[in-house]
Formats: C-alpha cells, sequence, structure tokens
C-alpha cells in the first residue's frame, strides 16, 4: 500500500549513506579523545593510598614511641636503588605536609597497574609479588607521594 | 550515548552513527549535493564530538538535536555559494502567493523517481527542506517547526507552496515528453 506519493524516491534513497573514509575519519577522532582524556586514579589506587598512610601513620607512631624522632630515609645508593618513576601525588597530596620523610616500602606489584604503570617489569624479580617504593609522609602521618624504586644490584 | 561517545567511547560513537548517519546523509545530498552530504555527515559529526563540556545539548530528541547541528552545517555550506535563503529570504518566500497543487499525489507517483529527484533539488531552499524534512524524513511538522525555527504554520505553508510548485514543474516536464 502506498502511503505517500514520495515513497518510490524513499526506496530509491535507501542505500544513500556516508563513505566509508568519513566513519573511518570520526573513528579517529573519537580514538583521539579517548587519548586526551586525563586518567582518573581508579579506586585500587586511592584505597592503596589509604592503606600506605595507614600504614605510615603506624610505623610513625611507634617510631616516635620507642623514642626515634625520625623515620628512616633511604640513604646511599644501595638504599636509594634507582628511581623508576617521578613521585606520583596520592590522595593527600594536595593537603599542608609541614617537614616531609621519605621511608621506603614494599608495596604490591599490583600497585603499579593501579598508577596505570603496566609494563615496568624492570622494578625488580617479575616472580616476586612486591615492588619497592619511596613514600614521602607528612608530619601527620599521611602520605603525600609515591616513586617506584628498582631494587640496588648486589 | 551522546556524552559516552564525546568522552572517547567507541561503542557510542558506533551507535550512535549507525543511527543517524544515513538520514543526516540524505538531508545534506538533497540541500547541499551529493557531492558535499560526505562533509555534511563528517562535520556534523565532529561538531557533535567537540561539543564535550557544553551543557546546552541536548534539549530537544537526539534526532533533533543532531538535525539542528546539520542544518548548521548545510546553512554554512549554502551561505558559501551565496544562498542565505534559509535565513534571510525565507520570510520574503512566505509572503508569496501560492498555486493550488491539483492531483499532486498523482503526478508525483506517475512520474519517475529521478524526474521528482530532480524537481525536488530545483525548489527554493527553503521549500526544499520543507519536502526534504517532512516528506522524505518524514519528521512531525512540530519537529521540523523547531529545526527550521519557525511556526508550525510557516512549515504546513511552505509545504503547500512546495509542493505546487513540484507539480508544475512535473507538469511542465511530462509535457515536455510528451512533445
Amino acid at each position: 500500500m502506498v502511503k505517500s506519493p514520495f515513497d518510490a524516491l524513499n526506496a530509491s534513497d535507501a542505500h544513500m549513506q556516508a563513505s566509508p573514509h568519513v566513519e573511518a575519519t570520526l573513528r579517529a577522532e573519537v580514538r583521539a579523545r579517548a587519548a586526551r582524556r586525563p586518567r582518573r586514579w581508579p579506586s585500587t589506587a586511592l584505597a592503596i593510598a589509604a592503606s600506605l598512610a595507614v600504614l605510615i601513620g603506624a610505623s610513625s607512631w611507634l617510631l616516635r614511641d620507642a623514642g626515634r624522632g625520625d623515620l628512616p630515609t633511604p640513604q646511599g645508593p644501595d638504599a636509594a636503588g634507582e628511581p623508576l618513576t617521578g613521585f606520583l601525588p596520592l590522595d593527600y597530596s594536595r593537603s599542608p605536609a609541614g617537614p616531609t620523610h621519605i621511608v621506603r616500602l614494599e608495596v604490591p606489584r599490583t600497585a603499579l597497574a593501579s598508577f596505570g604503570l603496566l609494563s615496568m617489569d624492570s622494578t625488580g624479580s617479575p616472580e616476586s609479588d612486591t615492588v619497592l617504593a619511596d613514600v614521602i609522609i607528612g608530619d601527620d602521618g599521611l602520605a603525600r607521594a609515591v616513586r617506584f624504586v628498582r631494587p640496588a644490584a648486589h | 550515548m551522546l556524552e559516552q561517545a564525546r568522552r572517547g567511547d567507541e561503542q557510542a560513537f558506533s551507535t550512535l552513527y549507525a543511527r543517524y548517519q544515513r538520514s543526516i546523509y540524505r538531508y545534506g545530498a538533497y540541500m547541499c549535493g551529493r557531492e558535499a552530504a560526505d562533509d555534511v555527515v563528517q562535520d556534523t559529526f565532529l561538531a557533535v564530538l567537540r561539543q564535550a563540556g557544553r551543557h546546552d545539548a541536548p534539549r530537544a530528541s537526539l534526532g533533533g538535536y543532531l538535525f539542528g547541528i546539520a542544518r548548521h552545517v548545510v546553512i554554512k555550506r549554502l551561505a558559501v555559494k551565496g544562498d542565505a535563503s534559509l535565513t534571510e529570504q525565507a520570510s520574503e518566500l512566505d509572503a508569496r502567493a501560492s498555486p493550488e497543487p491539483e492531483a499532486f499525489d498523482a503526478l508525483v507517483r506517475a512520474q519517475t523517481i529521478e524526474a521528482v529527484r530532480a524537481a525536488i533539488h530545483d525548489l527554493p531552499t527553503p521549500y526544499r527542506e520543507a519536502i526534504v524534512l517532512c516528506e522524505l524524513q518524514e519528521l512531525p511538522y512540530a519537529d521540523a517547526a523547531a529545526l527550521m525555527q519557525v511556526p508550525i504554520g510557516t512549515v504546513r505553508s511552505r509545504l503547500h507552496r512546495a509542493r505546487a510548485l513540484l507539480a508544475s514543474t512535473l507538469v511542465a516536464s511530462a509535457t515536455l515528453q510528451e512533445g
């Protein structure tokens, strides 16, 4: 049944569509937009940051109780190892820190992925479940930043 | 879906593109010519993707929003060719008297597709737009009015005049063929 005098024209136009190169151009734009998006920290990174804060806070309290005023700071080439990243800001990085300290910790290897560092096999033995990290903490015991470190060769 | 595509979600873009590219292509082809239709589609979707962060879209339906952007693209392209009738001359055209279309439906059906297509192409731009949106894209008059930014009565009158002009063109064409 013919509903409109333009039905034949509509049927004839049914094949009309944009050329494949138009779609390819637009897809490239979509991918570029995805690549340009600022990476948001996944919740696991925030959880690790919170765990670090608790751990470091507890360490600070225990050390102060033991009569030591300062937290251990990596010293010397062996202690420092080789930083593999710059310091990456943590959740409390915007809070005023006052005097800060650096402590070295072993953190789960999954922490790398949480910071978007998926292929850093050079952080130590690939079989190891942990990697070394230097963490900047404030006097309040909150972690401000973290960097990953390759252990010094022995 | 629109916001997801703007954020770089390729699946959302695929859905959006598959749903609307044909109708926008066709609108572009009738308004600017087949050779420009690819550009109309590309410019429309690029504009949509690059409007991320804007909060004024879309108030209407997604299709209406996309056609609104496509219309801006069409207006720009027509302006380059010196045709500003979608914005400036429309009121003058709307004031003109028009003949009554006689036996329009039968006349259009009797013509070849190419003759009808050519007759649509020869319509003044505002009338062509009314035919393309209401007859070919089958938009409700209210949606077409919102898109064309004119009262719904103007859409009806443009359609009426467009049909009359099409009828006269097709009659002339048929007469030529018989002669």
